[in-house]
């Protein structure tokens, strides 16, 4: 086990009496917890964590959070819980932790895709682009490796065994960062009696607060940690105010909808996170104010040989100090263009490392920096620049050279053996989350960063994120910006006594901007990285430029920087640099390029939640459905419901059910479930009127007591549901519509009464669930109804088809409709949906004398194929009108209805538009496949085949006893007993012949 | 998602509305001299506006009513709510976009996403440090 | 016999959390008539009928001789109660509307009620909808049709809750997707305590 050379021998939030080990790497490591990964193996000394993107090169650990670009790690092993591109700077280690290098091969240190940077010559910005465009055949040669290459870590390859949660909340204010701003913006709001919601990205509240020394900064007198613990203690006392930890802000949507991550159990060993809550959690917050406290990001300087792994930010080496007890260098050097990065050598210097040289860019800085300096004996390099790094898989050495003063380096070469470089190029407000609230950037000189310059929501930006960078600065725009937002919410609130701070950290002072250093190389040896997760260096983005790519989103894309898992947050802003200087325009007029959702990589499982597996999506059923499940039912979706499609019994085919149940509809009794048809009361002294407009014949002469069969269409004239409607007195109806339209139909028919008919006396209701149908067919189904109900008479002759009766079953009261789906004699029981299987039960105990069979939805279409009745969504596609389907005598003359107009189009009323026919094979056993094009010749033509239609229906009829099928065919209507081809991928076409649609009809004809 | 403010519910959640096209289009009573054209244009014609536009938005999943909507379609800014039949307010004043150009803030366009900072402090903008 | 009515989650018992802090229970024996008519008109016909009156603010309810009255829509109400007590009102409705247009409608079968309760339901509802349960904002007697997870229902608190005691919401939902919301809400009230339930699943489906 390797020991922790590298911990202080105090300080940093971490529980020393709690050993934690871990593996990495194949080796065993510990730390303490409230560690991080990163903390702990630098804490054992190991800097290299990862291989780059694309020259696999070394990593090490540049940040100290979410910024961080490149040291990612593959974490957990199996392959279900494994997870790729998890930062060692964020992931807090336990026991028994597993952790593998990823992006290389076969191991971190001996990867053998370094070849990659050996050939870097040859992949130049832009190279998917170069060999897409290339010669031909580039794209072929090039594509096995790029495909290879792509991507970073491995997926898991077997459903996730974790839970997750999406919940929604609403809030007075929304604080991001709970860092000192978001501390106060936070407690000020709490104060004022806000619900307030205080979001922080890490383990702990305190943001820099933990980071800085805690020996010098004092805050109200109070150390930095006891100031953040009593802010947060109060918070937490009260009942509106919501702190969560580990909760990222991932995404700023319109009208203030925020999206936070909260990583509820991720730091928690697998066999002891508490099994009733999430992994995680996707908090939907809807603010009526959002406070950003987001802080800043440093940037790294871009130098030859940045990227080695010993290289790290300036503030991270600080935070690993001050923050968990760890001294990320024995012999640090600082290379800056800023003050505040000095505390870094001061820190480090204190912490017992020997620092042997600050490297600054700039010629002059404040006295008190040299006077801090020269206290502790470390010599002072000013106007002075590194200009290269030495070390395998740790940084060894680095050289400086002084600027020249013309953009160049001048003079000899220093060599500082050193084990960390602490670089900062300044510090950039994070504006992530402004940026994408849409706001507008304004480019501020001082700090050589964007900043948040106009609102575009109802949010404010505090502290470091707004660029104001000290920290009594800091705390009082909190404050007295969290007033102003609480007042617009109606609340009164006073501003917080600032507290008082000693020991200061120093502030960002004034920052010469280098966006890349000068090495004094020949250019093409210059290895001066901007992206470490892509490995995009300066001069790719110059190439860009010089390719012609000016735009900023462009050369973003071109090269890729900013375009890895780390949305370029240490990158963005030296890539800007460079790309403005490189085309000679201001920052302004360059832009930036945009700062999307999500702020990090959220996990699928958080964004799916707990909708997913069984609670997926609703899946409807009916009353009898449990019958079903227990009589064989094969299930059929249509749209959310599930309807037995065919109920097989014991020992026999799909084929052997299905012919078994379409006889029986036919020579016998069989029954359907059609509860899910669509239902809707139609009630009202205007109701007639009403269906004449909605459907295409006429209702002004029904009767109560009958039932009409209609279409209805859309405006453009296409058929779009059809059902039977029952007239159950002079102001009311029942009107039914398919299973998969009733909740468009209904919609659609509310959209006309509401906006183009208010003056229509009609009301609508869905009662589709009120009613559980039992549809009974069959030549037998008369005496079995006449057996079910109470004194009903199934006599055709006192109860003909199309009406219905008002009845009871067995004293539970029923409406009975003698209307058919199959052409067969049919009656459809309606009884409340409580009663469904109660009578289903009691329909199929009743039956048995009558031979009684269930069928389902696949015999529904068989059978009505075989009379030639439409499927609408089968044998119509939103292309054909009643004329089309030869129903043409349902269209009424006289009055107007939707869709009428359209229908008189020139084109909706040609004569050669496909029409609904028959087809019967050649081959009484030769079934057709649905879709078949047909065509006129007996074998396929050259291409362009002339198509004449196609193939809507098609089954092996038991009932005609040889196969039928439906189809669209141009001038169909004029067709009839014309010889036609389907045409089939495996064989030659099948002659066909062209028929009337009702196949019982033609059978009939035929005995006769 | 944004917030729609439903005329009876208040504001709700987007989720639980559906939308329903441009407003204002008025089914044309039944003339026979009607031309393929004219019907046309009321049955597949409709705008596709790049900033102001009224459409039309049902509560789908509260209280079912249909009404009109002025939205910004470049921004995504609702500018007023309105009952059907009623005639859509003036919005014109303080309209953040310009139909043919592009929204000087709020679109997320390249365009909108830097400013210069404004001598008169017009914008909301800190004092310069 | 047994009952010939079966109810939409007849096959669910109802799940209470160890603490009391969540319970989740179906009301099948709640009887529900909608009406849809002009408010106006309709409150104006039934001040006649002594006591009767339509709520006409949006998303509210009155409690009524033993029936809730819940504003749906601006021309749409449910009614909901024990069976007597809606009968009794339905046919005082119906007499004084009868001179009116107006649809009164049993859709005692069409929907379902779920009956979730106890100081973690407003927590658990959130899970589910973007309503604002915030007990400021959303009150005894406030009524609002919204998503919750998939499923479209009614959400109800009941205005015979007594602040002191933890709130009772009703779920009004159709009966289809009473088995979907019965389940996501126990999944909902799994970290205070609710028995996880699986959904009705397990079918043969067609290939």
């Amino acid at each position: 086990m390797t020991e922790q050379p590298f911990r202080m021998a105090r300080g940093g939030f971490i529980d020393r009496k709690r050993r934690v080990t871990f593996r990495f790497d194949g080796r065993s490591f510990s730390g303490y917890e409230g560690d991080t990964l990163a903390s702990a193996l630098l804490a054992a000394g190991e800097h290299m964590v990862a291989r780059s993107f694309k020259y696999h090169r070394p990593r090490g650990i540049l940040g100290s959070g979410s910024e961080d670009p490149a040291a990612l790690v593959q974490v957990g092993s199996g392959l279900a819980a494994t997870e790729p591109n998890v930062r060692v700077t964020e992931q807090e280690i336990y026991e028994g932790l597993e952790v593998h290098p990823q992006n290389c091969w076969p191991s971190l240190k001996y990867d053998i895709g370094v070849v990659n940077d050996l050939f870097s010559a040859f992949l130049p910005a832009g190279f998917y682009y170069k060999t897409f465009m290339g010669p031909p055949g580039s794209w072929g040669v090039f594509e096995s490796f790029i495909r290879k290459a792509a991507g970073l870590g491995l997926c898991p390859q077997e459903p996730d065994p974790d839970d997750y949660e999406s919940l929604n909340r609403h809030c007075d204010v929304l604080v991001c960062g709970g860092g000192p701003a978001g501390l106060m913006a936070a407690l000020t709001a709490a104060r004022s009696g806000a619900r307030v919601i205080l979001a922080e990205e890490t383990a702990r509240l305190g943001g820099q607060l933990l980071s800085s020394d805690p020996e010098h900064l004092r805050v109200d007198g109070l150390a930095p940690a006891e100031w953040v613990e009593k802010i947060d203690a109060e918070l937490r006392g009260f009942e509106e105010a919501m702190v969560l930890t580990r909760t990222t802000v991932c995404g700023y949507y319109a009208d203030n909808f925020v999206a936070l991550w909260e990583r509820v159990s991720d730091h928690v060993a697998p066999g002891e996170r508490d099994p009733v809550v999430p992994r995680q959690r996707l908090w939907r917050i809807r603010a009526k104010r959002v406070v950003l406290a987001t802080g800043a990001i440093e940037r790294p300087l871009v130098f030859h040989g940045n990227d080695r792994p010993g290289v790290m930010l300036a503030r991270a080496a600080r935070t690993y100090a001050n923050r968990y007890g760890v001294l990320p260098g024995r012999k640090a050097v600082l290379f800056t263009n800023n003050d505040q990065a000095w505390r870094t050598a001061v820190t480090l210097h204190d912490a017992g490392a020997d620092v042997p040289a600050i490297v600054d860019v700039r010629h002059e800085v404040r006295g008190s920096l040299l006077d801090q300096a020269a206290s502790r004996n470390i010599t002072v390099h000013l106007g002075t620049v590194v200009t290269g790094s030495s070390g395998r898989h740790r940084l060894r050495d680095v050289t400086v050279r002084a600027l020249d003063g013309s953009g160049g380096v001048t003079g000899g070469e220093t060599r500082i053996a050193c084990d960390l470089l602490a670089v900062s190029g300044g510090l950039t407000p994070n504006v992530a989350l402004f940026s994408q609230s849409r706001g507008r950037l304004v480019y501020d000189d001082a700090l050589a960063a964007f900043r948040p310059g106009q609102s575009w929501q109802k949010e404010v930006s505090v502290g470091a994120c707004n660029g104001t960078m000290s920290l009594e600065d800091s705390l009082s725009e909190a404050t007295c910006r969290t007033v102003d937002v609480m007042k617009e919410v109606g609340l009164k609130a006073k501003p917080l006594k600032v507290p008082s701070i000693s020991g200061s950290e120093f502030s960002s002072g004034a920052i010469s901007a280098l966006w890349e250093v000068p090495s004094g190389l020949p250019a093409k040896k210059v290895r001066a990285f901007v992206d470490l997760q892509s490995d995009v260096a300066a001069k790719d983005l110059r190439l860009a430029v010089a390719e012609g790519y000016d735009s900023v989103e462009h050369a973003k894309r071109y090269t890729t920087v900013g375009m890895g898992t780390d949305q370029g947050k240490t990158s963005s802003m030296n890539a800007f640099g460079v790309l403005s200087q490189a085309r000679g325009v201001t920052m302004t007029e360059l832009g930036v390029t945009t700062y999307r959702q999500p702020y990090k990589p959220v996990t699928f499982g958080a964004l799916a939640g707990q909708h997913v597996g069984k609670l997926f999506q609703p899946r409807r059923t009916t009353p009898m459905h449990d019958w079903h499940v227990a009589n064989g039912a094969v299930f059929d979706p249509v749209g959310d419901w599930l309807r037995p499609w065919v109920y097989r019994r014991e020992g026999e085919t799909h084929e052997d059910a299905l012919m078994r149940e379409c006889r029986a509809a036919r020579e016998s009794c069989a029954v359907l479930d059609a509860s899910t048809l669509g239902k809707i009361d139609v009630r009202g002294p205007d109701a007639r009127e009403f269906l004449n407009r909605v459907y295409t014949n006429a209702w002004s002469k029904i009767r109560s007591g009958q039932c009409r069969y209609g279409l209805m269409l859309g405006e453009d004239g296409m058929v779009m549901d059809d059902g039977v409607t029952a007239c159950i007195s002079d102001d009311h109806f029942h009107m039914t519509t398919t299973t998969g339209g009733a909740a468009r139909v209904l919609g659609w028919l509310e959209d006309y009464l509401q906006t183009e008919w208010p003056d229509l006396k009609v009301y609508l209701t869905s009662v589709t669930e009120q009613w559980a149908v039992a549809s009974i067919c069959g030549p037998e189904s008369g005496k079995l109804v006449a057996a079910l109900c109470d004194g009903v008479d199934a006599d055709p002759e006192t109860f003909p088809f199309m009406s219905w009766k008002e009845t009871a079953v067995d004293g539970v009261p029923a409406r009975i409709f003698r209307v058919s789906f199959t052409g067969e004699l049919s009656f459809e029981i309606n009884v409340p949906a409580d009663y469904g299987l109660w009578l289903w039960e009691r329909i199929m105990e009743t039956g048995a004398a009558h031979g009684i069979v269930p069928y389902g939805t696949e015999a529904m279409h068989l059978l009505r194929a075989e009379k030639g009745f439409i499927i609408v969504g089968q044998d119509t596609d939103g292309t054909v009108t009643p004329i089309d389907l030869r129903m043409g005598r349902i269209v009424k003359k006289k009055g107007d209805f939707i869709g009428k107009r359209s229908l008189f189009r020139s084109d909706t009323a040609r004569a050669n538009r496909k029409q609904l026919v028959g087809l019967l094979t050649d081959d009484p056993d030769v079934v057709l496949r649905e879709g078949a094009h047909l065509i006129a010749t007996s074998s396929e033509p050259a291409p362009p085949v002339p198509m004449l239609g196609h193939v809507t229906s098609s089954y092996m009829s038991p009932n005609i006893g040889r196969s039928i099928a439906l189809a669209l065919v141009q001038s169909g209507g004029e067709r009839m007993g014309e010889r036609l081809y389907a045409t089939r991928a495996d064989g030659p076409p099948v002659p066909v012949t062209v028929t009337e649609t009702d196949f019982l009809a033609q059978r009939e004809g035929a005995d006769a | 998602m944004f917030v729609i403010e439903c005329p009876w519910c208040g504001p709700r959640d987007q989720s639980e509305f559906s939308c329903g096209g441009e407003a204002h289009i008025s089914r044309p009573a039944e003339r026979s001299d009607m031309s393929d054209e004219e019907w046309a244009e009321f049955v597949f014609m409709r705008t596709n506006a790049k900033g102001l536009f009224a459409e039309r938005w049902n509560h789908a999943a509260g209280c079912r009513r249909w009404f009109n909507v002025l939205r910004n379609t470049s921004t995504d800014e609702i500018l007023a709510v309105y009952r059907m039949g009623e005639t859509p307010p003036d919005v014109s004043t303080g309209l953040p976009a310009t139909p043919c150009g592009e929204a000087e803030i709020g679109s997320g366009n390249d365009a909108a996403k830097v400013m210069v900072e404004a001598a008169d402090g017009t914008t909301n903008t800190r004092d310069t440090v | 016999m047994p009952d010939r009515r079966i109810s939409a989650l007849a096959h669910r018992t109802p799940l209470q959390a160890g603490d009391g802090a969540l319970s989740l229970a179906e009301r099948p024996q709640v009887a529900m008539r909608g009406l849809r008519v002009d408010a106006k008109a309709a409150n104006r016909a039934l001040k006649k009928t002594k006591g009767l009156a339509l709520p006409e603010t949006p998303n509210t309810s009155r409690h009524t001789e033993g029936v809730h009255i819940l504003w749906l829509g601006p021309d749409e109400w449910l009614f909901l109660g024990e069976v007597d007590a809606v009968h009794a009102l339905r046919d005082r409705l119906g007499d004084g509307l009868a001179q009116i247009h107006h649809q009164l409608l049993d859709v005692r079968d069409q929907n379902a009620v779920i009956a979730l309760s106890g100081k973690r339901a407003r927590e658990a509802l959130m899970k589910l909808t973007t309503l604002d349960l915030h007990p400021g904002v959303f009150r005894p007697g406030d009524v609002a049709g919204s998503l919750f997870g998939r499923a479209t229902a009614t959400l109800h608190l009941l205005e015979t809750y007594d602040p002191e005691r933890d709130p009772e919401f009703l779920l009004i939902v159709r009966r289809s997707y009473a088995d979907y919301l019965w389940c996501v809400l126990a999944r909902a009230g799994r970290e205070f305590g609710l028995p996880d339930q699986t959904p009705k699943a397990g079918e043969i489906m067609r290939p």
